[in-house]
């Protein structure tokens, strides 16, 4: 079930380093394992999210608005 | 996704969807609205410019019982601040997190602006409070936990922002409509079986009203048909897991050990074989040092106890180090400004439990946290001030 996604690092979907487990509260059986990452993955996704200072900095408070907009359509 | 990894009914995962997106779309338009001040200084020739910058890299950490309400209230202000967010979904409710953020890519902010991962403490949480550049970090999750990343995030001093446990309070005044109450707060205290923050926990009522209340409490608790989220016919679902159920059955074993009555539930559901199911209980005779009433229990009871001067339930209700929200009953106007007043209480609902609301800042004073979600608040959380004086 957890194929699909993965842990997001730098704007891409990443297998990561590990796995986890996950339960249904309803049935107690494992609905799928989901990727988990190692510390080093962690570090990566702090990396990334520093090197995004500039270019959403860049982009502007009505730039991000409309990027805000476009992220609720899709959801 | 929301009802298959959590278990609550498909109606609360569709209206929690729905409080996500508007989330965005709130903080879509604050993000236009980041105002400075200029300010006259005493220096001949200058001028005080207040700004607003982003604090900088974000860690935000949320818990299953909203695995997509939470997510959302932290990454729309953040982001619309300009903020960079590392974002710790629950372990246990993974996927919902995952979509969304697949469709934080359509909105085309920079890569890196949204970061998720899931894994160990050690290899999320540990790295995220260690790191000198994350400024931030926003937790929704139990006090215990807020006061560990307290201290954490002292070493490199970080802003903190900790939406935490609850233990609310429900006042029903003598003059109270008695239906219009029973309505609105039996169907809240058993939403998503009561693996809510804000739920009505403590219920006060005025000794003229116990017994209709009660009987009323108990016929609507009766009602409500267990089961599957997944099922349309589903009022509410499972604990999330094992180590819950245990906890509740104990708390309810402790209450009754010291004089509490089961006016209905108090027990396992017999008709699930499987499944973290617990009955809609409703205890009375409940006194104000049993754990049940004492401390934030993430299960399905409602405690109910009398109160017949209106002080006293109020200094009652504020004997707790909690202080998310509060709520009561009441049709004088009078009295609910005395209410307002005197609950200690990030909120207070008067003849409504409708706190949640991306236009309202959402969170609590004490141990229940600081910092709001939510309202123009709720962007503050994510910005610095900075001053320049300016001489020409």
């Amino acid at each position: 079930m957890y194929s699909k996604f993965g842990c997001f690092l730098d704007g891409a979907w990443r297998r990561g380093s590990a796995s986890l487990d996950v339960v249904s509260p309803v049935t107690k059986r494992l609905l799928g394992q989901i990727a988990a990452v190692s510390s080093d993955d962690t570090l990566a996704a702090l990396d990334a999210a520093a090197r995004a200072q500039a270019p959403l900095l860049t982009m502007g408070g009505f730039a991000r608005a409309d990027a805000l907009h476009r992220i609720a359509d899709e959801m | 996704m929301i009802s298959t990894e959590s278990g609550k009914p498909l109606a609360q995962s569709g209206r929690e969807w729905g409080l996500a997106c508007d989330q965005f779309r709130w903080y879509a338009e604050e993000a236009r609205r980041i105002y400075g001040r200029i300010v006259a200084s005493r220096v001949p020739g200058g001028r005080f410019e207040i700004t607003r910058e982003p604090v900088g890299v974000v860690g935000a950490f949320t818990a299953w019982n909203f695995p997509a309400a939470l997510p959302a209230r932290k990454l729309a202000p953040a982001l619309a601040a300009g903020c960079r967010v590392v974002l710790r979904p629950s372990s246990q409710t993974p996927d919902v997190a995952m979509i969304m953020v697949d469709c934080i890519r359509a909105g085309g902010l920079p890569g890196g602006a949204v970061n998720l991962v899931v894994g160990s403490t050690r290899d999320t949480y540990g790295p995220i409070m260690a790191d000198k550049r994350v400024r931030k970090v926003s937790l929704t999750g139990s006090t215990r936990v807020g006061q560990q990343m307290i201290r954490d995030a002292a070493e490199t001093v970080k802003k903190v922002s900790m939406e935490l446990g609850g233990n609310a309070p429900f006042i029903l005044y003598d003059d109270a409509d008695l239906d219009a109450a029973l309505d609105a707060a039996v169907p809240t205290k058993f939403a998503n079986c009561r693996q809510v923050c804000v739920t009505p926990d403590r219920f006060f009522v005025h000794e003229s009203l116990h017994d209709a209340f009660v009987e009323g409490f108990v016929t609507r608790a009766q009602a409500i048909r267990l089961g599957d989220g997944l099922d349309d016919a589903t009022m509410m679902g499972p604990l999330i897991n094992e180590g819950r159920l245990s906890e509740i059955d104990a708390i309810v074993k402790d209450a009754v050990k010291s004089g509490a009555t089961i006016a209905t539930g108090g027990k396992r559901a017999a008709q699930f074989n499987e499944g973290h199911f617990y009955e809609p209980t409703v205890l009375t005779g409940v006194t104000d040092n049993m754990k049940v009433f004492a401390e934030e229990n993430f299960g399905p009871i409602a405690a109910i106890t009398t109160f017949r001067e209106d002080d006293e339930a109020l200094s009652r209700a504020n004997a707790s180090d909690m202080g998310l929200s509060a709520y009561a009953f009441t049709s004088s106007p009078e009295r609910a400004r005395r209410t307002v007043a005197a609950l200690k209480a990030g909120m207070v609902g008067i003849n409504s439990f409708a706190l949640a609301a991306s236009e309202a800042p959402f969170g609590g004073t004490n141990h229940s946290g600081m910092g709001r979600e939510g309202g123009s608040e709720g962007i503050e959380d994510y910005l610095n001030t900075k001053l320049a004086q300016l001489v020409f």
